[in-house]
């Protein structure tokens, strides 16, 4: 009764308007009191010490810095650039470009938000100007941009291996399969619509010589080995996340000086956007953690176990269950509140049916994807549509309706075929 | 969730001289805090590779730095009024009803700052009195690092009054 009289507060107090860390923290106070009285707030100098305490969370606002700097610097747009003339000859043309421009960013960026804006901003205005219809454009900038928690690094998962203690490096390396799957199904739909449909996309005709290719090409290499060392740090298990997010930071301020776009205001910028930031998403972890102390103390966890054992309730059933609740809570609430709330409650179940949470990791984070594509609170949806004033949320919403029915099928896939996240932490890292 | 507003170009709204002051220590402090959570992550690689030996205080000094990241970010989010928040039935409700609304939001959340803040002091002075100290070769006296908690969201509690004032139309854009 307390959990329900607790989440219902929650939802009521998110949906009218109240900052989401406060409605969260409400809850939570509430859910103590109820349960306890004045004596259930006791031991809270003691959980936030705890909440917040945390070198794995620095990882965080390095990882947010690290793409700040070369969202900042400008980057983006050379890595635009770079690859767009590989692409032009494709059927759907300069759109793929956007896809793995995403794919591409979304590795050196920790959220969907940056990845989106980096991409947006460059993508939006000169696609719309060569005559791609904007639909489309905005489409595929949203759903590209959503690779961006997917593929590693990832706040999201950082945030869901915090509540599950689940290693990030294993995380990292399950998302990146179906990250660069998810990426060539959008492709391939790029391609197909551009094919039934030619005059969605013009047709570029210029020649260019070889060594424009190579010049192109050579803007990409500086992103191509800040991966590898942020990545490859992790893989190869010389670096912590969190050391590799600081050496993310370095590469990214060395790649922006080398391009001659480093300034002290726009590593101020990027700093002070950074902490806004940091504090945003810190935050939410920070009081999430007390509502999750909340709830393990209240035992509502156990009580879910027993009520879907005794419903006889399939493993393919419950995730359906949860698909739907993530989608609808995904349409008013932000993605790492909703792990953040979520995941603890339900973990003891996932462990009683014995889905593995590396596995299901891929599973939420994909999720929440869906989460920041849906009316009315998609953040991607507005993140695309302001980089350009003539584009509409609606003609996003429009344009990305095909990309999220790709990502529903991707979900069933994933049920079918766990091994499409688990296989690459299963070969690097051992069972 | 409504797409954070990080700065506005005229700056965030101001109840007075003494938020701005205490906003842009706030910012001083939480940059440092950034670059030096950078520096010491990246001293430490580089001694492993180096030097093949841990600097052994990396983990627990981030550790501090990130509980500064969050309460002194945090406090920065309020002022720059971008904390995540859902406006889509808010907006739509009449101006009187949302301006009694927004001052009802801010003193709940100023009463749960407060309470955290109450319970953290609590564990620094229970601290203090322990003599506790960190499990780590620096074996910091806890009730140091602890004290960023009431801090922290002592001035988180500060810019909601300032928010709290600006309902009440006491200062506005600068």
């Amino acid at each position: 009764m307390d959990a329900i009289i607790a989440f219902s507060v929650l939802l009521l107090l998110i949906l009218g308007g109240l900052w989401v860390h406060f409605a969260v923290g409400a809850a939570a106070l509430g859910y103590l009191w109820l349960m306890k009285g004045f004596a259930g707030w006791n031991a809270l100098g003691m959980v936030s010490w705890g909440a917040s305490n945390s070198f794995t969370l620095a990882a965080i606002p390095l990882f947010i810095l690290m793409a700040e700097i070369l969202l900042g610097s400008g980057l983006s747009g050379r890595l635009y650039n770079g690859i767009a003339p590989f692409m032009r000859r494709l059927p759907g043309g300069l759109l793929h470009t956007n896809i793995i421009g995403s794919g591409i960013f979304a590795a050196v960026a920790g959220g969907s938000a940056p990845t989106a804006a980096a991409m947006s901003t460059v993508a939006l205005p000169a696609l719309s100007a060569r005559g791609y219809q904007k639909r489309i454009i905005a489409g595929s900038l949203a759903a590209g941009g959503t690779l961006g928690i997917l593929i590693p690094p990832s706040i999201t998962m950082i945030i869901y291996a915090t509540f599950t203690e689940t290693s990030i490096a294993k995380l990292f390396a399950a998302g990146l399969v179906p990250g660069i799957l998810l990426a060539g199904c959008y492709s391939l739909f790029i391609a197909a619509r551009s094919l039934l449909n030619p005059s969605l996309v013009p047709r570029d005709t210029t020649q260019l010589r070889l060594s424009d290719y190579l010049k192109a090409a050579l803007d990409v290499v500086p992103f191509m080995i800040l991966i590898s060392f942020v990545l490859g740090s992790i893989y190869s298990g010389i670096a912590t996340p969190t050391e590799a997010g600081a050496v993310g930071v370095v590469g990214a301020v060395v790649i922006a000086a080398a391009y001659r776009r480093l300034s002290l205001s726009i590593l101020r910028k990027a700093i002070s956007r950074t902490l806004v930031m940091s504090g945003n998403v810190l935050f939410i972890v920070f009081i999430s953690m007390i509502f999750a102390y909340a709830t393990a103390l209240s035992g509502v966890g156990e009580d879910l176990v027993s009520w879907v054992s005794n419903a006889d309730m399939s493993p393919f059933a419950f995730l359906m269950i949860l698909l739907v609740t993530f989608a609808i809570l995904g349409c008013f609430m932000e993605g790492l509140g909703m792990i953040a709330i979520i995941v603890p409650v339900i973990f003891p179940v996932l462990m009683a049916m014995n889905i593995d949470p590396v596995w299901f990791g891929v599973f939420v984070v994909i999720l929440v994807e869906l989460g920041q594509l849906t009316p009315p609170l998609g953040i991607i949806l507005f993140v695309v549509a302001s980089s350009d004033p003539t584009v509409k949320v609606e003609d996003v919403v429009m344009g990305v309706l095909p990309f999220f029915l790709i990502i529903l099928a991707f979900l069933i896939l994933l049920i079918w075929f766990p091994d499409i996240a688990l296989w690459l932490p299963t070969t690097t890292f051992g069972g | 969730m409504s797409t954070p507003q990080h700065e506005t170009r005229k700056g965030p709204a101001s109840a007075g001289p003494i938020f701005d002051v205490l906003s842009a220590i706030v910012r001083i402090l939480a940059s440092a805090g950034l670059i030096t959570l950078t520096v010491l992550v990246v001293a430490e690689i580089g001694s492993r590779l180096l030097f093949n030996s841990s600097l052994h205080v990396v983990e627990e000094l981030s550790g501090y730095l990130v509980i500064a990241t969050t309460l002194f970010g945090a406090s920065l989010a309020i002022r720059n009024n971008a904390l995540f928040q859902v406006g889509f039935i808010y907006e739509t409700l009449p101006p009187r009803v949302r301006q009694a609304l927004g001052l009802v939001y801010v003193v709940l959340a100023m009463g749960i700052c407060g309470v955290l803040a109450w319970h953290s002091l609590l564990l620094v002075m229970s601290s203090f009195a322990r003599g506790n100290v960190a499990p780590t070769a620096l074996m910091t006296p806890l009730w140091i690092p602890q004290m960023l908690l009431p801090v922290g969201l002592s001035v988180m509690t500060l810019f909601l009054l300032e928010r709290a004032l600006l309902q009440l139309g006491i200062g506005g854009q600068r």
